[in-house]
């Protein structure tokens, strides 16, 4: 359900289409989803790309990692929109379709890494229970390294604030995405 | 428990030292806690920090609301090292301290400001359900603004990566004082 319209291209002001098109130019090439609705403080959604941008694609951790746990946060958000966008990045990093699908259902998928179970692990125990076991974070430690774990929770974590932001305000997803999490796509 | 040890400002090269330096600025004045851990990946800190420096300062909320979402996230997080660092901040802008021990009890708080409810009243929604009821929006909306709304959930959001690095990480508060009992 749409609740907070989209801010559109020509209600901004200047300040914010030339930030929109800086944003729009390092994603799917037009402002949409989450970022239509932060673009409403400029200067907040210029720090939060530039911070976004780094974590999406700069920092040392694996992007398979990265997608992972981005998609553990779609799941447990019901974040349509999310899962919509975040599909064909998932699929590039080589995450493939059974545990795609999993992920989607909210299962732990069968892993043959045992990184890939590790980050697994520590993100949905962390939405769960708030903490994560000893176990569960030497795992990821092991997997990660202290830098790439500091980073990925920064990922996990912002990928978070986004999924808040789609589902207080409504978020559609995009324009003929198959839902993910509900028959009626409103989940 | 500790679990990853915090490097001490010793420990880095000098440039991301000085750049620890200039983000403690704002962060009671030494490198410590979360962001010893995110000084681990310098650029990352970099960006982290102005992002977050923009909250007490570019955003139309506020500042007891702002205050209100970053305990809601050490709440909800069970981050203790987060709650002693910025509860009394929360004092400080004003929520009152009723409200902050009823969160800290995890009991329901009842608040005068209109906007101080709708934060509270959102963020509780948002973590138990992960959405939120067509009448905690509406009133979250006329509260807050839309702007002021998106406002709140990256300040709340952000708070909740320090959160969690603290949970994760094995940061213990900083006066040894455990306000969750944890």
């Amino acid at each position: 359900m749409a609740r907070m319209p989209l801010v559109k291209a020509e209600e901004m002001t200047a300040e914010q289409r030339a930030l929109a098109e800086a944003i729009a130019g390092k994603r799917s090439g037009v402002i949409r989803g989450p970022w239509a609705q932060i673009i409403r403080n400029p200067k907040l959604a210029q720090l939060a790309a530039a911070y976004g941008d780094y974590l999406r694609g700069e920092t040392s951790v694996p992007l398979r990692l990265v997608m992972i746990a981005v998609l553990a946060t779609a799941r447990h958000w019901k974040a349509e929109y999310m899962w919509a966008a975040q599909g064909p990045r998932a699929r590039e990093s080589g995450l493939s379709e059974t545990i795609i699908e999993a992920l989607r259902k909210g299962e732990r998928p069968k892993f043959d890494d045992p990184k890939d179970a590790a980050v697994y692990d520590l993100v949905t125990r962390l939405y769960k229970s708030q903490a994560v076991s000893d176990a569960v974070y030497a795992a990821a430690e092991k997997a990660l390294g202290a830098t790439a774990l500091v980073e990925l929770l920064n990922i996990a974590g912002f990928y978070t604030t986004l999924a808040m932001v789609i589902a207080a305000t409504g978020v559609p997803t995009i324009e003929g995405a198959k839902p993910a999490f509900s028959p009626s796509g409103s989940a | 428990m500790a679990r990853m040890k915090q490097l001490k400002p010793e420990e880095f090269d000098a440039p991301v030292r000085a750049l620890g330096e200039k983000i403690a600025v704002t962060r009671g004045g030494e490198i410590q806690g979360p962001w010893a851990h995110m000084l681990r990946s310098p650029k990352l800190a970099e960006k982290a920090a102005a992002y977050s420096d923009l909250f007490r300062s570019e955003l139309s909320l506020p500042l007891n609301v702002v205050q209100l979402a970053v305990i809601m996230a050490a709440r909800h997080w069970n981050a203790e090292y987060v709650w002693n660092a910025q509860s009394p901040r929360a004092k400080a802008a004003g929520v009152s301290e009723a409200a902050i021990e009823a969160i800290r009890q995890k009991k329901p708080a009842t608040f005068t400001d209109p906007k101080e409810k709708a934060v509270y009243d959102l963020f509780s929604e948002l973590y138990s359900k992960q959405g939120v009821s067509d009448a905690t929006y509406d009133a979250a909306v006329k509260a807050l603004g839309e702007k002021g709304l998106i406002e709140a959930i990256n300040v709340n959001g952000f708070y909740g990566i320090v959160a969690t690095i603290v949970r994760t990480t094995g940061v213990e508060p900083r006066d040894g004082t455990h306000p969750f009992g944890l």
